[in-house]
C-alpha cells in the first residue's frame, strides 16, 4: 500500500487529552511557538496535531494533494502546513476556540469566517491563469467563497472531476439542474460535456462568466464547422448563437428556444410561406401536410441555416 | 507519545480499478445518444483511477496520475500525466463523444451517407418527389450518428520563480452521419426537397500556447491560440428525384429534369482562426485591484468555392464565379477594463468597461447564382436579373460600460445596486444601425439569523434603438440594377412592421432571489426562483413577449453520519407570444394600412416540472454495504394558442408537445476484504416524447419534400451493472 499513515484515536476526549498532555510536556521543555504577524501562535506539529482530531473524510486525504507538497515552496505546506490556510490556530487545540480561518459556507461547530477573508487567503497564491478576473466577477459579487465549490483536502475535488463538476455548480444553478433533463441537451449529465467548458466559474473578461471572450467563440470550441465567415452569413447566427439556441437544454428539438417555423417567424414575414397562418389544419391528423410544420419545418428546405458559402446559396439552401 | 496509544488506522486508498459488465435491454438510440449504449446487449464497464505521489515530505515532488473513464463504452476518456510539482508537468488525453442521433431514419437514395447519392433502379419518377410510387419500398433503415475522436496533450514549465510556459494541442476527428435538407427545383415557390442522410468527417487542430509572469502584487499573461477546422467530406453529389413539370418558362417545366445531378455543400467550409490574448491585474492596495484583457483575433477561410451547378444542362455558364474563394476575414478585437475598490470598510465598488468589435471584412461581389440546381443562371446582358445577388459580411461592434457596488448596512444586511449600458453598432446591412440599452439594479442580501440567509435581486432594462429600415438588407444585398428593376416597392423582403427582435426596442424586468434555511446541522432547505419578461412594445409584427419564471425547491437531510438524503421540485414556464400577418402573395410596403382579418398571433407555453429525489446510506453491515439511489422524474408540456383574423378562421389547435422521463438508478457497494468491493447497479429509464412534426409522418407524408420517416423517441430501458473493484 503506498500512501500515507493517518494516525488517529477512537474517542474524541482521549484524543484531547493527549494534545493537552503533549503541550503540556512541550510546554515544560520551553519550547517556544512560532507566531504569526498579530502574535498568534502557531502549534508546534502542525499537521500531525491536526490529523489527531480531524480524522474524517476528506480531511485525512489532504495528503493526497498538490496542497501538501513540502519541497514545493509554493505549497502551503512548505511553511505552516494547515495553517498556512487556517491560521496560526494554537488556541483552537488547547481551548477549542475557532481557527482563525473557517473555510466554506457554514460550519458544524463555528461560525465561517467572512468570505473576503477566506477567499483572501486562497487568492495569495491563486489569482493568475483563471483567477486573474476573480475579483469584480458576478461569484466575488455574490459573496462566494472559494471553500464553496472547491474541497481542496479531497484527494480528487469534486468540481474538477468531469462527471462530478456538474452537481457542485447546481447546488446554486438550480434550474440548470432540471434543464439536463430535456429532450434536447448538450451531454453533461455523461460527463463529456462540463460546465466549465463554457464557464470560467473564476470571472471572466467576457459576459456570464464564459470561457472565452463571446458566446460565440464559446460555442466554436467544439463547433467549429459554423465558425466560418460564410459568404451568405445568417446575422443572428453570427452575432450571437443563443439567439436560437438554449445551451443549457430545451423542450424543442436541436436546443432551439421555440421550435420551427414559429422560430424563423420571429424575424421573417411577407409575402408568401414566411408570414402564412399555420395551424392544426396542417397535420396529417387533420388531413393535412403542411411542409413547413412537420419533419425539419423550414429547415426542410433551408437548412445551411448557419451560413452557405456556395455561390447559389443566398437563400442558406445549399 | 499518542501515536503509541492510537488504534490502528483503516487503511487509506487513493488508487482504484474497476471491471464489470453492464446489461441493456432496449434498443434505442435516444437511451444511449451519448454513451453508446444503445443496442440490447452486454457492454464492458471499465473505469480506472491511479495517482501516484512521492510522500508530502520527500525531497522530491515527482507524481504520476492516469484515470480512465467508460473504457468499455464509446464514451470513453483516458488521461495520463506526468511532472514535478512546481517545476514541470506533461499530459496526454484522449476523449470520445458518440452522438447517436437516429435509428428509425429512412431514405431511398443509393449511397446514403456517402457524398454520391443516387436513386435506386426503376425509380418512377412523379411530378413531385413523393408521387414516386416505389419510394416506400425502395427506403431502407440508415443510422444516423457521429464520433468525435479526440486525442493531444500538452505540458506546463517553470523555468524561474514567479514564470511559466504552457503549451497544448489536441487533434479531433468527427466521423459520421448527419441529416441536411437539399433542395432541386421550385414547384410554384415551393422548393422541391429531399432530406439527404450526408456523411461528417471534419477533423480540427487546436494548439495554444502561453507564458505567464505572477507575483502576489501583479500577474501577466500572453498567450497564443490556434483552431483549424478541416471538412474532408464538403459536399454531396444527389439526384433529382422529381420531374416537377408543369411551372415556369424555363425547358422542363420547373427546370429540373428527373435524375439531373445537384450539389449541396455539407455543414461547413474549412477555416482557421487565430487569437492572441494579453491579460493582466496589478493590485493596487489591500483592497483595490486592476485587471484587464485584450484579444486580437482573426477568423479565416478561402475554401475553394464549389460551381455554381454541377447540372450540365447548364453549363457552360456564361457568368463565371467572380472569385475561386472567398478569401474570408473576421477581425476580432476584444478589450476588457476592470477596477475593484473598497473606498469604505462597508462598501464596494465594481467597474468594468467591454470593447467586443467583429469586423467582417470579406470582400463582396455580384453572384450570379444557379438557383436550385435548376434555373439557367441569369443573362449577363441582364444585370437587374433576381440571380444576381451581393453577400452581407455582417459586423458588430459592442461597448459595454458596467458599474455596481454594494453597501453593508448591519452586519446581517447588504444593499447593492448598479448600472449598465450596452452599445451595439451594427452599421452596414442591417435594419438597425445602432441600438442603446440602459439597465439599473437594485439588490438586497440578507443573513437575519446564523440559520437563515438569502437576496433578492431586481434589474430594469430599457433597449432603444436608431430608425429601423426594413428593406436594408435588400437594398444591400442586390445589385443597382435589380433595386432599379423592382422599385423602392419591391425591396421589402420583410413585413416592414416587423421588428427582428434581437435589435427590437425593448424593455425587460427581472427578479430573483433565493432563501437558504438550515434549522439544524443535519437538515438544509432552499427555495430559489426567478421571473423574467420582455416586452416589445414597438413590434406590430414578429416577438411581442416573453417570459421565464423558475422556481426550485431542495431538501437535503442527513439523519446520520452514514445516510444522506436529497429532494428537489423544478418548476420552469416560458412564454414566447408572437404576431404574423398572412399577406398571401403581395407585399406589404410601408404606409400600407394592415387589414385585421390578416393578423394572427401564436402564445407558446412551456411548463416543465422536474423532481428528484435520492439516498446515500453509507457502513451497513460493519461498513460492509454502501448503497445510493435516486430517481428523477421530468415531465415537459409546450401548448401553443393560436388565434386568427376572418381570414383564416376557424384556427385548428395544435397538439401539445410533451416529453416524460422516469429514472430510477440504484448501485450498492458490496466490501469483500479490506480493499475488494462488488458492485451492482440497476437502471431504470422510460422516455416518452410527443411531437406533432415526427409522429404519424412517413416518407411521403408532405408535399414537395421526402422525408426520413423518422418518429419521436421513446425507450423503456433496463440496464444492470456488476463490476469487481479492486483498490491500492
Amino acid at each position: 500500500m503506498r500512501g500515507v499513515t493517518i494516525i488517529t484515536a477512537s474517542k474524541r476526549q482521549l484524543k484531547l487529552t493527549g494534545i493537552l498532555l503533549l503541550f503540556g510536556m512541550l510546554g515544560s521543555t520551553q519550547v517556544l511557538a512560532e507566531t504569526d504577524a498579530e502574535g498568534n501562535e502557531f502549534a508546534l506539529k502542525g499537521a500531525q496535531t491536526c490529523l489527531k482530531c480531524h480524522d474524517e473524510y476528506p480531511t485525512k486525504f489532504i495528503f493526497q494533494t498538490p496542497h501538501v507538497q513540502k519541497a514545493d515552496k509554493r505549497t502551503p505546506f512548505a511553511t505552516h502546513e494547515c495553517e498556512t490556510c487556517h491560521g496560526a490556530s494554537q488556541d483552537h487545540l488547547i481551548e477549542l476556540a475557532p481557527p482563525q480561518i473557517v473555510f466554506g459556507m457554514r460550519s458544524k461547530n463555528y461560525r465561517v469566517s467572512g468570505v473576503d477573508e477566506q477567499n483572501k487567503v486562497c487568492l495569495g497564491c491563486h489569482e493568475s491563469g483563471l483567477v486573474m478576473h476573480w475579483r469584480g466577477s458576478q461569484h466575488q459579487s455574490a459573496d462566494v467563497p472559494c471553500a464553496s465549490c472547491h474541497n481542496v483536502h479531497a484527494p480528487k475535488d469534486p468540481v474538477l472531476v468531469k462527471k462530478e463538476q456538474a452537481e457542485v455548480c447546481f447546488t446554486c444553478h438550480t434550474d440548470n439542474r432540471a434543464q439536463l433533463w430535456r429532450r434536447s441537451r448538450h451531454p453533461i449529465r455523461e460527463g463529456k460535456v462540463v460546465c466549465s467548458d463554457c464557464h470560467n466559474s473564476h470571472g471572466s473578461p467576457g459576459q456570464t462568466l464564459l470561457a472565452k471572450n463571446t458566446v460565440n467563440e464559446t460555442c466554436f470550441q467544439c463547433h467549429a464547422e459554423t465558425r466560418g465567415p460564410f459568404l451568405w452569413e445568417h446575422q443572428p447566427v453570427r452575432e450571437d448563437c443563443t439567439i436560437c439556441h438554449n445551451p443549457h437544454g430545451s423542450v424543442q428539438p436541436r436546443m432551439l428556444v421555440q421550435r420551427t417555423p414559429f422560430l424563423c417567424n420571429m424575424c421573417h414575414a411577407q409575402t408568401r410561406h414566411p408570414s402564412d397562418f399555420r395551424d392544426g389544419s396542417g397535420l396529417p391528423a387533420n388531413a393535412g401536410a403542411d411542409n413547413r410544420l412537420l419533419g425539419k419545418g423550414c429547415l426542410n428546405c433551408h437548412s445551411k441555416i448557419h451560413g452557405s458559402n456556395h455561390p447559389s446559396g443566398p437563400g442558406l439552401t445549399r | 507519545m499518542l501515536e503509541e496509544d492510537a488504534e490502528a488506522p483503516p487503511p487509506v486508498y487513493y488508487n482504484n480499478v474497476e471491471l464489470g459488465l453492464i446489461y441493456n435491454s432496449e434498443d434505442s438510440f435516444k437511451f444511449g445518444e451519448y454513451t453508446g449504449i444503445v443496442d440490447e446487449g452486454f457492454y464492458a464497464d471499465f473505469n480506472f483511477n491511479v495517482d501516484l505521489l512521492t510522500p508530502y515530505d520527500d525531497d522530491s515532488t515527482r507524481y504520476m496520475e492516469f484515470y480512465g473513464t467508460d473504457v468499455g463504452l464509446d464514451s470513453r476518456s483516458v488521461y495520463g500525466e506526468y511532472g514535478q510539482q512546481g517545476r514541470y508537468s506533461a499530459y496526454i488525453d484522449y476523449d470520445q463523444i458518440p452522438h447517436f442521433r437516429l435509428d428509425d431514419a429512412r431514405t431511398a437514395f443509393v449511397g446514403a451517407g456517402t457524398n454520391n447519392q443516387t436513386l435506386p433502379a426503376g425509380w418512377v419518377f412523379g411530378d413531385d418527389p413523393v408521387d414516386n410510387t416505389t419510394l416506400q419500398a425502395d427506403a431502407r433503415q440508415v443510422d444516423v450518428e457521429t464520433q468525435r475522436y479526440k486525442a493531444g496533450g500538452g505540458f506546463t514549465w517553470i523555468p524561474l520563480e514567479n514564470w511559466q510556459v504552457r503549451g497544448n494541442y489536441h487533434h479531433e476527428i468527427k466521423e459520421g452521419t448527419e441529416t441536411l435538407g437539399s433542395i432541386f427545383g421550385t414547384n410554384g415557390g415551393n422548393m422541391e426537397a429531399s432530406i439527404l442522410i450526408v456523411p461528417i468527417d471534419f477533423e480540427t487542430n487546436e494548439f495554444d500556447t502561453g507564458v505567464a509572469y505572477t507575483t502576489e502584487k501583479y500577474q501577466l499573461d500572453l498567450s497564443y491560440h490556434f483552431s483549424g477546422f478541416n471538412n474532408r467530406d464538403n459536399s454531396v453529389r444527389w439526384r433529382n428525384p422529381s420531374t416537377c413539370p408543369g411551372f415556369g418558362a424555363v425547358p422542363g417545366g420547373c427546370g429540373a429534369f428527373p435524375n439531373d445531378p445537384g450539389l449541396i455543400e455539407t455543414t461547413g467550409p474549412d477555416n482557421t482562426a487565430h487569437q492572441v490574448t494579453l491579460s493582466g491585474g496589478y493590485n493596487l492596495g489591500l483592497t483595490s485591484r486592476l485587471s484587464g484583457s485584450f484579444s486580437w483575433g482573426q477568423m479565416l477561410q478561402d475554401d475553394n468555392f464549389s460551381a455554381y451547378t454541377v447540372n450540365p444542362r447548364y453549363l457552360p455558364l456564361a457568368t463565371p464565379l467572380p472569385r475561386s474563394n472567398l478569401d474570408g476575414k473576421i477581425q476580432t478585437i476584444f478589450a476588457n477594463l476592470n477596477y475593484t475598490v473598497r473606498p469604505l470598510s462597508r462598501l464596494s465598488v465594481r467597474a468594468h468597461y467591454t470593447y467586443d468589435d467583429r469586423d467582417n471584412k470579406s470582400p463582396r461581389d455580384v453572384y450570379s447564382r444557379v438557383s436550385n440546381d435548376s434555373t439557367p443562371q441569369a443573362d449577363p446582358a441582364n444585370a437587374g436579373s433576381p440571380n444576381n445577388r451581393l453577400p452581407l459580411p455582417y459586423s458588430l461592434e459592442r461597448h459595454h460600460v458596467e458599474v455596481d457596488g454594494d453597501y453593508r448596512l448591519t452586519r446581517m444586511a447588504k444593499l447593492g445596486a448598479g448600472y449598465e449600458f450596452l452599445r451595439e453598432g451594427r452599421e452596414e446591412f442591417s435594419e438597425v444601425d445602432t441600438t442603446n440599452e440602459h439597465t439599473g439594479k437594485v439588490k438586497l442580501s440578507m443573513t437575519p439569523f446564523s440559520m437563515t440567509s438569502g437576496w433578492v435581486e431586481y434589474a430594469y432594462s430599457k433597449r432603444d434603438g436608431d430608425e429601423y429600415v426594413s428593406n436594408q438588407p435588400f437594398l444591400d444585398g442586390h445589385p443597382p440594377a435589380h433595386i432599379a428593376n423592382v422599385g423602392i416597392d419591391g425591396t421589402y423582403e420583410n413585413n416592414p412592421f416587423l421588428r427582428k427582435w434581437y435589435m427590437a426596442d425593448r424593455n425587460k424586468h427581472e427578479v430573483r432571489g433565493t432563501v437558504n434555511y438550515t434549522p439544524y446541522n443535519r437538515m438544509s432547505l432552499g427555495l430559489t426562483g426567478g421571473y423574467d419578461t420582455s416586452n416589445y412594445d414597438n413590434t406590430v409584427v414578429g416577438l411581442r413577449d416573453t417570459s421565464r419564471l423558475h422556481s426550485t425547491l431542495d431538501v437535503g437531510i442527513n439523519p446520520t453520519e452514514d445516510v444522506d438524503t436529497y429532494a428537489f421540485l423544478t418548476y420552469e414556464r416560458l412564454t414566447h407570444d408572437q404576431v404574423g400577418y398572412d399577406r398571401g402573395t403581395a407585399a406589404i410596403v410601408p404606409g400600407d394600412i394592415l387589414n385585421p382579418d390578416d393578423f394572427w398571433s401564436l402564445d407558446a407555453e412551456d411548463q416543465v416540472y422536474t423532481l428528484g429525489t435520492g439516498i446515500n446510506v453509507r457502513n451497513i453491515m460493519g461498513g460492509k454495504i454502501d448503497i445510493t439511489a435516486d430517481y428523477t422524474f421530468s415531465f415537459a408540456d409546450t401548448k401553443t394558442d393560436q388565434d386568427a383574423g376572418a381570414n383564416n378562421q376557424p384556427v385548428s389547435e395544435l397538439p401539445h408537445l410533451k416529453t416524460k422521463i422516469h429514472s430510477f438508478k440504484i448501485t450498492g457497494d458490496y466490501r469483500l476484504r479490506g480493499n475488494m468491493k462488488l458492485r451492482a447497479s440497476y437502471l431504470f429509464e422510460y422516455f416518452r416524447t410527443r411531437d406533432y412534426a415526427l409522429d404519424d409522418v412517413t416518407l411521403d407524408t408532405i408535399p414537395d419534400v421526402i422525408l426520413l420517416g423518422n418518429s419521436s423517441p421513446n425507450y423503456t430501458a433496463h440496464v444492470f451493472g456488476a463490476s469487481f473493484i479492486y483498490e491500492f
